[in-house]
């Protein structure tokens, strides 16, 4: 494909697209290696409607990029012990069964039907803005009900807090919802190129009892199992168009390695805010799109 | 109600300094090799495609990879960098499974094999389909 920036010469204009996606994959592996979201969620907007590439191309690029940024932060994170391996572990059970069911049902009937595809994008960009903003103010309860599963898998844990040197012991809860939110993330992660960050965050933070950072570096050490159950789909199927996944992987993986070194001086409370509030406007652009009202 | 006294001990829970360490550096090499692949890739794709360079889907032929590779080929050079990238989070999977081994952590070294079986039907299903 010829490309045509302001009328720039092909080479010229192609040299100004690669670095417009390692840019744009800088930001995207940034925040979303702050907040436990691979950035997946900004990729596939930013193909389909910047570049107008095929919904299921785009989800395959996404995937890919999301293991980009779930390795590169991830190495960070669970090097400094901030994310919870066990707790990783035990939710990936049910978010591979998921990850496998979702990616085979975009292959064997929605890749025909882009638009529905779009569609089931924005309630779940949306349910994500709507649980980042409800959930900005709180962290953990110090007397959760107990769990007889966490009790047994010994899945409590502590952390030292960067910005106090404290070490910060947490008690996991509610280990039933946490695999039920994992399956569930799974699945919408095949289906939709998202790591399937944009549940676990919540599910981890908000019905587990797992402090917010916690939270966002064991995400993000999940996402890139989940992604890859996916990925691993698309790339068989003859979905992965190398010339979009490169340029995004290396940004991404810039952007996530960043993130891993600047997270202790951000505020999770401003940062989630920030972040519904974009993820609104995305869902919006995938709307209009999906209606038909933009190219 | 009767208290429950969990003990609350770090993420060090059964020497996983070990595992943390072996996760670490299995990742980081993985994203370092994959992104430096990636990028000598993207590269040759920008000089060798004279501005109009294959935005479709490609498939990965096995049979002339490794020639393509020492060829130079863009494409070839790019799976590569993807496959590596791809390998990366089974590595870390299989390293967790050794590691809960060597604790003798029965009830996660399961966990860890049932999640390695599934990414590896998931590929199996790829094929098939």
């Amino acid at each position: 494909m010829e490309f045509d920036v302001l009328g720039l010469a092909p080479t010229v204009s192609l040299l100004l697209v690669l670095l417009f996606l390692v840019l744009f994959s800088i930001v995207a592996g940034l925040v979303g290696g702050l907040l436990g979201l691979g950035g997946g969620i900004f990729i596939v907007p930013m193909l389909v409607l910047v570049f107008h590439v095929p919904a299921a191309v785009a989800i395959a690029a996404s995937l890919v990029a999301v293991i980009a940024t779930s390795s590169g932060a991830a190495s960070t994170y669970v090097g400094e012990g901030l994310a919870d391996i066990r707790v990783g572990m035990f939710l990936e059970v049910a978010t591979v069964v998921g990850g496998l069911s979702g990616a085979l049902v975009t292959v064997l009937f929605l890749v025909q039907q882009p638009r529905i595809l779009i569609f089931a994008f924005v309630p779940v960009v949306l349910l994500s803005a709507a649980l980042m903003f409800a959930n900005r103010g709180r962290d953990v309860r110090p007397h959760p009900e107990p769990d007889r599963w966490a009790d047994r898998l010994r899945l409590h844990g502590s952390y030292s807090d960067a910005q106090s040197g404290a070490v910060v012991p947490y008690q996991v809860t509610r280990t039933g919802t946490g695999l039920a939110f994992s399956g569930a993330a799974g699945v919408v992660s095949g289906l939709l190129g998202v790591g399937g960050g944009v549940f676990y965050v919540p599910a981890l933070n908000a019905f587990m009892n797992v402090p917010f950072r916690v939270a966002a570096a064991t995400s993000n050490f999940m996402i890139g199992v989940t992604a890859v159950a996916g990925a691993v789909v698309y790339l068989l199927a003859g979905q992965i168009a190398l010339f979009w996944t490169a340029p995004i992987v290396i940004g991404m993986l810039v952007g996530s390695r960043s993130a891993a070194r600047l997270h202790s001086t951000t505020s999770p409370a401003q940062l989630k805010v920030v972040f519904a509030f974009l993820l609104v406007f995305a869902a919006l652009l995938m709307a209009l799109r999906g209606l038909g009202w933009l190219p | 109600m009767a208290a429950v006294t969990v003990p609350v001990e770090g993420p060090d829970r059964d020497r996983p300094a070990r595992l943390r360490r072996w996760v670490s550096v299995i990742l980081l090499i993985g994203v370092a090799a994959s992104v430096a692949i990636s990028v000598v890739g993207t590269v040759l794709l920008a000089v060798d495609s004279g501005g109009s360079p294959s935005t479709d889907p490609i498939h990965l032929s096995l049979r002339s990879f490794g020639g393509d590779l020492l060829h130079g080929d863009p494409y070839a050079v790019l799976w590569l960098g993807l496959l590596i990238l791809v390998v990366t989070p089974l590595a870390r999977v299989i390293a967790s499974v050794v590691s809960f081994a060597h604790v003798r952590d029965g009830p996660f070294v399961a966990m860890t094999l049932f999640v390695l079986a599934v990414l590896l039907a998931t590929a199996v299903a790829g094929v098939v389909l």
